[in-house]
């Protein structure tokens, strides 16, 4: 079995998911999963740490790992840091397996990058339950390791029959298993070659920890540059997430990113200051002996703007400490959806691109094939057949009587084929066969995987036949694709679940361009945290420099009217302009927090018309707020009130609560699930979205469709407006008639 | 103008798209279902013909919604089910998708009835032109023919600016001679080829007047038929054909064998009524072989009438429209005749029409023949397709039994939504059109006409269709007498066929939903439909029961100004006729008359115009009525009577005062009491078969 940690971690997000949408839009979601093992050093510090525990549940393992058939095999990545090297390994495995083998025949073989490093003999006393500590030799340990486990068992007694896929023969490896190591630092002489290594190492499942430093408060092109940083970080960072401190002067002990611009550096940065042309460069943190601080220096704002998209947009060199940039042209500004994250939905999309492994698998119970692609989150299927997956499959020939190629996207079953064959001799399989599995719209989302798996049945009634499992093949051909037709760019607003997943609205333009970032009037460092942690989060979805972003405060909203508004900062803190209190679902009223109210027609359309009961989702949210009192931080989307059609997704909290907490709400796959609707209150780690039923529309659909959809949202017309056309037409009919009538009695 | 009305037409276009294609769950298409049916309800009671064409615009909304529906989402495409069900789904989608084309097609067809007025003639009779009066004959006894002469010598014409010519293709001394003592032309050629068209074209070439008048030898035309119909040749000379109505004064088999006569409409109104009137609107209406004034000029540029089909009628009106000539149709009765005795008699000229039509369709296409106007392509495109019933008719018969005894899943839907999407489609369209041909045609009666003829012109119409030169030409016998009531099981077969598949259809699915099958809705709902099948087939068992004809001549209830007398010399009184036939009459008894069986009378009818007294023997005499046997007649004698029987103008014009007015429920109760009726009778007639044939004691022919 191949556990790739992306999949995993995604898995335990949509399995909540599925939670999560089958609760009504009032119920208390809380958040539920389970959070990793406490991550007591941060990413920034972890150079320095000299033991580690790494259990699989970091791993990737969210269930054991399940052993079958008389041959099983699964195995686990193991990644490291490469800024650190290991002295000491020890594998503690737990394991359990079933009581009626035959144990002189059944054992476990545990792996290290195909070395073997023990081999345990099953007996009756360890089948329900046993734990060995196995001492792993340092120098097998590579940057990227697999962990491999073989089962061999048996239960058939002598001259008896046995079924290899009897379902006596298992072993389950506990994820509680872990893995424990002894570092030490490995010291390198500070170079710009490997970045964003060391101050991001991807041999590194933990959430991503770069404290950002600022000699004194920034000004908005600063924080501009620090947003582009933060958005490149986030790109690399992808799931694990990033959380981006910042500070106004104190520089942290650990790895950090440093902006400097004109005579004004900290202590022992000295020689950065006054730099004539923006520069990036490395160097040793003086506070921290072995972390490195990226530093950005420029003579002026504008400069640390520029070195920032030169660093993002991958234009300079990087070699050795530093890396100086003359002049910098932008690309040109990108079209909608354009960044290699999105599959292009106008043509059909080779899902060999997105294979996550082979796409061939061997065996009686082979894992999956496994693809994962993006799609535009705002893409909107005009019929329930737009997207379909077109797999070309090929299978061996074998009598594999009930065998057959599920298809499941995002652990829904989606369609499969029966693989029903006859094993005359001369049975052929010279050409691929194709399964197009229409995607049901509901269960797509911006990430999404799509499984072909196999599922090869032996002929029971042959039991003692001889059965070689490995002639039991299937691939599915690169030539298969994803297609989507009869679609348009369209959501309906406020959607918080898509800016939780896809970035959306802002990922639409992968530069950026329309998407303004706006603080308070003199925002603090917990606001400027809080705004790059949310770039980082679109900087991972749109995998693209952040050029064109642009930084503002709330009293100078009238430049970035037409954009998309991030709105970061404190409700307390953010003096809004006068009329935006109306679009808000949570607003300050003096010092009284005040939730929309909902008026009986929304109450009754969302009702009957939806499902959605607002009115309790409403008292829920009220529920939530009395008992936080002004603790809390929440997110909240609703339509600009600059310009229709543009959004405004606000990062804000209570006057006790941290704005920093919305923001990593986005970055944790177990609170992010729960991220929606128009209002997502974050308590702790209890995080709960609402749907208040005000909505408006962001993107076009074709008339017709707009028709449509407009009747079957408000079907109480049809019959009136039937009536109300047909009395029209009437009426003028009726006129022509009665002239054409006469003209033709008169003979004319 | 033109540009405007289509500008109009898109601007309208776009709302009806989204309001036919709108998705909606069950709820809210049954709140909309139910909506769309009050509101037509409510409609249907107001009187400005507005209403009447906003009816028809919201029933073509439901049903194009139900038909967009059934064809976007409930065809049975996919790995559940198989070809057969495909089959037999894609039976049932072509029969509605064949309905609602009629449907819309009888919309246009009849949104504007004209009611044309008939023209004035020229105040000076000198100027009015010449007419030829054709009886075409061939085999028909001269009783029948006589009555059509004598009417048609007497029309209210200057004498000598009309001649009348008996058309016979039985060259039959007999008719000869009537003809010579009357005064009258006898027409005879050599051979009868082209039947009735050729017998007409021979004429032509022997006859000089302006205009063709033609009557079937038993069409006995009132005598002010040439003023109401000339007047419009006169006004437009463009005009090619002014049609009348038939109207017929004996009841048809349906009105015999269900006791309809004049209470419900006749298959005939619909057409005559409103459909030539709808025409008439469009330019569109066509000859129907009798009752009407050709002109000569038109029908010679055409080369006579067409040959080509046994529906010469329509077909010689299509080519006339083709060339540009126009036609009129005033719909006032103005001649009148039996109609067909049995149903047999009946089928096979409907047989006959169904062919010829086909024919027509295939040889000169309405739809793609060149020199026609939209309104003439619709009204000559429906007429025909009209006729094509036999199979969409047959598929609506027994489809429900394809689920209940089949177990095909032919609609790939849930029962209720079937239900909430076709109930608006089924009920509008029967609403509207109970608010348009509500006085020709009773609701749900169109089912059973249609039935009892299904399974005869299905296969006329698709051989023509194939070759218009399959089959045969019959000419319809009439002036039979039913003499016994007796079940036609011969023509009855298709219907106990039908009738008792249903049965067992609706005993299955009964036991199928009381041991809980699943989907009950569906099953209901195939349930319901066969039900209603069982009703419709019940019905035509009803038509096919023959009830005895009690006259052997027919019979005019009519109250006509008439003198009595007992000889010449003696003096006359006063009094009023009860009803008169050819050979008899019933007439109030004045006072101070005594009269006994036996005693001889005279009768003078509508002495105001007449003055040839009629013979008479009294049958019964009492209570004020006297009731005589007429004795032979001379020429003018029968004159006479034909003249008060059948000539008067107005002799036709208030018959309809008796018919109740269109109820939808009430007529499908009507319906539904016929259904059972003739489910009854069935059942009667099998028993009491099964009884003989195991007594063996009586011949079963007397079932």
């Amino acid at each position: 079995m191949r556990v790739n940690k992306n999949i995993a971690k995604l898995l335990s997000g949509m399995s909540a998911l599925l939670v999560a949408a089958s609760a009504a839009a009032a119920t208390d979601v809380s958040s539920t999963a389970t959070t990793p093992v406490t991550v007591t050093v941060t990413t920034d510090r972890a150079f320095a740490q000299t033991a580690r525990t790494i259990s699989f549940k970091d791993l990737g393992m969210i269930y054991s790992m399940k052993l079958r058939t008389v041959y099983g095999q699964a195995s686990l990545p193991l990644n490291l840091r490469s800024d650190q090297i290991v002295t000491a390994a020890t594998l503690d495995l737990h394991y359990a397996h079933s009581p009626s083998l035959r144990f002189d025949l059944s054992h476990l073989s545990v792996y290290l990058n195909d070395q073997l490093l023990k081999t345990m003999p099953l007996s009756a006393e360890t089948a329900s339950g046993n734990t060995v500590r196995i001492p792993i030799d340092p120098r097998l340990l590579l940057p990227h390791n697999q962990l491999r486990f073989e089962l061999v068992a048996h239960y058939a007694k002598p001259n008896e029959c046995e079924d290899p896929a009897h379902s006596t023969l298992w072993a389950d490896i506990s994820n509680d298993s872990k893995i424990e190591l002894s570092l030490s630092p490995l010291a390198t002489v500070p170079s710009l070659d490997r970045l964003p290594a060391p101050l991001f190492d991807s041999g590194d499942e933990r959430r991503l920890y770069l404290p950002f430093v600022f000699n004194g408060a920034p000004d908005n092109d600063t924080v501009k540059a620090a947003g582009i940083v933060a958005a490149w970080f986030g790109g690399q960072a992808d799931y694990r997430g990033a959380n981006f401190p910042v500070s106004f002067g104190t520089l942290p002990a650990g790895y950090a990113v440093l902006f400097i611009d004109g005579a004004n550096a900290p202590a022992g940065f000295e020689r950065y200051a006054n730099a004539r042309e923006p520069t990036i460069s490395v160097a040793e943190n003086p506070v921290a002996p072995g972390a490195q601080v990226l530093v950005f220096s420029a003579p002026n704002a504008s400069g640390l703007v520029e070195a920032a998209q030169a660093l993002a947009l991958g234009r300079i060199a990087l070699h050795g400490a530093q890396a100086q940039i003359s002049a910098l042209e932008l690309p040109p500004p990108r079209a909608p959806w354009t960044s290699s994250r999105w599959v292009d939905p106008s043509k059909p999309f080779p899902l060999a691109d997105a294979a996550t492994g082979p796409m061939s698998v061997t065996g009686l119970v082979p894992g999956p094939i496994s693809f994962e692609f993006s799609l535009p989150p705002d893409l909107y299927p005009l019929s329930d057949k737009s997207i379909q997956a077109d797999l070309k499959y090929r299978a061996a020939p074998i009598a594999a009587v009930n065998s057959s190629l599920n298809v499941l996207i995002n652990d829904q079953f989606a369609g499969g084929v029966a693989l029903n064959r006859s094993s005359k001799p001369g049975a052929k399989v010279d050409r691929s066969s194709t399964l197009d599995v229409t995607l049901p719209p509901e269960a797509l989302h911006a990430h999404n995987r799509l499984d072909a798996q196999y599922h090869f049945r032996r002929d029971t009634n042959t039991v003692c036949q001889d059965f070689d499992a490995t002639s039991l093949q299937g691939s599915i051909d690169p030539a298969s694709t994803l297609d989507i037709h009869n679609y348009a760019h369209f959501t309906e607003m406020p959607a918080l679940e898509k800016f939780a997943d896809g970035a959306f609205p802002y990922s639409r333009l992968a530069d950026l361009a329309d998407t303004a970032i706006v603080l308070p009037s003199t925002p603090n460092e917990n606001d400027i945290s809080a705004a790059l942690i949310a770039l980082g989060h679109i900087g991972r979805w749109t995998r693209d420099a952040a050029s064109r972003v642009v930084v503002t405060t709330i009293d100078a909203l009238d430049t970035v009217k037409d954009r998309d508004l991030l709105v970061v900062g404190r409700l307390d803190r953010l003096a809004l302009p006068e009329g935006w209190a109306q679009q808000m679902p949570l607003r300050l009223d003096g010092t009284r927090l005040q939730l929309v109210p909902i008026g009986w027609l929304t109450a009754i359309n969302e009702r009957y018309l939806f499902d959605r009961d607002v009115d309790s989702a409403r008292a829920h949210a009220s529920s939530v707020i009395v008992q936080a009192g002004q603790d809390f931080a929440a997110l909240m989307g609703f339509e600009s009130p600059l310009s229709a059609h543009h959004s405004v997704v606000m990062l804000t909290a209570g006057r006790d609560g941290d704005v920093r907490d919305a923001a990593l709400a986005l970055t944790d796959p177990g609170e992010s699930q729960f991220i929606r609707g128009g209002l997502t209150l974050v308590r702790g780690d209890q995080v709960s979205g609402y749907d208040f039923g005000s909505h408006y529309d962001v993107g076009h659909l074709p008339w017709w469709f707009a028709l449509k959809r407009w009747f079957s949202q408000h079907p109480y017309l049809i019959w009136p407006l039937a009536l109300i056309l047909v009395i029209i037409v009437a009426v003028l009919l009726n006129a022509v008639l009665r002239r054409r009538a006469k003209a033709r009695l008169q003979g004319k | 103008m033109r540009l405007l009305s289509l500008l109009l037409i898109a601007s309208l276009a776009i709302p009806v798209y989204a309001l036919v294609t709108a998705p909606l769950s069950l709820f809210w298409q049954t709140f909309t279902a139910i909506g769309m049916v009050i509101t037509a309800n409510l409609l249907i009671r107001l009187k400005d013909y507005r209403w009447a064409l906003a009816m028809m615009g919201l029933s073509t909304i439901a049903s194009t919604r139900y038909l967009y529906w059934r064809l976007t989402q409930t065809l049975p495409i996919g790995p559940e089910f198989n070809a057969w069900d495909l089959f037999l789904s894609l039976g049932l989608v072509g029969a509605e998708i064949y309905a609602y084309v009629i449907l819309i097609l009888g919309f246009v067809q009849t949104i504007w009835p004209l009611h044309r007025k008939p023209a004035p003639l020229p105040d000076d009779p000198s100027q009015w032109p010449t007419v030829d009066i054709y009886i075409p004959t061939y085999n028909e006894p001269l009783a029948v023919v006589r009555p059509t002469v004598l009417a048609a010598l007497a029309m209210d014409w200057p004498r000598d600016k009309f001649r009348v010519y008996v058309l016979d293709d039985g060259r039959r001394d007999e008719f000869r001679q009537f003809c010579e003592t009357v005064g009258v032309t006898h027409v005879t050629r050599t051979d009868n080829k082209h039947a009735k068209a050729g017998n007409i074209n021979a004429a032509l070439k022997k006859t000089g007047g302006e205009y063709i008048a033609i009557f079937d030898c038993d069409h006995i035309p009132v005598r002010s038929f040439l003023q109401m119909t000339m007047g419009s040749m006169l006004q437009d000379k463009t005009v090619s054909l002014v049609q009348t109505p038939h109207h017929f004064f004996s009841p048809d088999p349906f009105e015999k064998n269900l006791a309809t006569f004049r209470k419900v409409p006749n298959e005939g109104e619909l057409f005559y009524g409103l459909i030539q009137d709808g025409n008439d609107f469009w330019d569109a209406s066509f000859f129907c072989g009798s009752c009407a004034v050709l002109r000569r000029e038109a029908l010679e540029q055409i080369g006579g009438i067409a040959t080509e089909t046994v529906t010469e009628d329509a077909h010689t009106s299509l080519r006339m429209h083709t060339r540009g000539w126009k036609s009129a149709y005033i719909n006032i009765p103005q001649a009148a005749g039996l109609a067909t005795e049995s149903l047999s008699a009946h089928v096979g000229q409907r047989i006959r029409w169904a062919r010829g039509m086909a024919q027509i369709f295939r040889v000169n296409n309405p739809m793609v023949m060149p020199g026609l106007k939209f309104g003439q392509r619709i009204c000559y495109s429906n007429a025909m397709l009209h006729f094509f019933y036999g199979l969409p008719r047959l598929i609506f018969l027994t489809s429900p039994l394809a689920y209940l005894l089949l177990g095909a899943e032919i609609i790939k839907a849930q029962g209720w939504m079937v239900l909430a999407y076709a109930a608006p489609h089924v009920m509008l369209a029967t609403t509207t059109n109970s608010r348009l041909q509500g006085p020709f045609r009773h609701s749900f009666w169109a089912e059973i006409y249609e039935t009892v003829l299904a399974t005869f012109i299905l296969v006329p119409t698709l051989l023509a269709v194939i070759n218009p030169k399959l089959g045969k030409f019959n000419v319809t016998a009439k002036g039979g007498i039913v003499d016994r009531d007796y079940f036609d099981k011969d023509i009855a077969r298709p219907y106990y066929l039908l009738f008792s598949l249903n049965l067992i259809g609706f005993t299955v699915g009964i036991i199928r939903l009381l041991i809980g099958g699943p989907h009950a809705d569906t099953l209901m709902l195939n349930i319901g439909w066969t039900v209603y099948n069982l009703i419709i087939a019940g019905g035509a068992l009803a038509v096919a029961n023959e009830k005895r004809q009690v006259r052997s001549a027919v019979r005019v209830r009519t109250k006509l100004q008439a003198a009595i007398r007992s000889h010449a010399d003696s003096g006359a009184y006063m009094t009023e006729t009860l009803d008169v036939s050819y050979s008899g009459v019933a007439l109030r008894l004045p006072e101070a008359v005594d009269l006994k069986q036996g005693d001889s009378l005279q009768i003078l009818l509508m002495p105001e115009r007449n003055d040839v007294w009629l013979d008479a023997k009294v049958m019964r005499a009492g209570r004020g009525l006297v009731a005589a046997k007429l004795n032979e007649m001379s020429i003018p004698q029968e004159s006479a009577l034909v003249q008060a029987l059948f000539g008067r103008a107005d002799a036709w014009i208030q018959w309809r005062e008796h018919q109740k007015p269109d109820r939808p429920l009430r007529a499908l109760f009507e319906v539904g009491r016929y259904g059972i009726r003739g489910g009854r009778d069935f059942f009667a007639w099998v028993v009491k078969a099964i009884w003989q044939r195991g007594t063996r004691t009586a011949p079963t022919k007397a079932a």
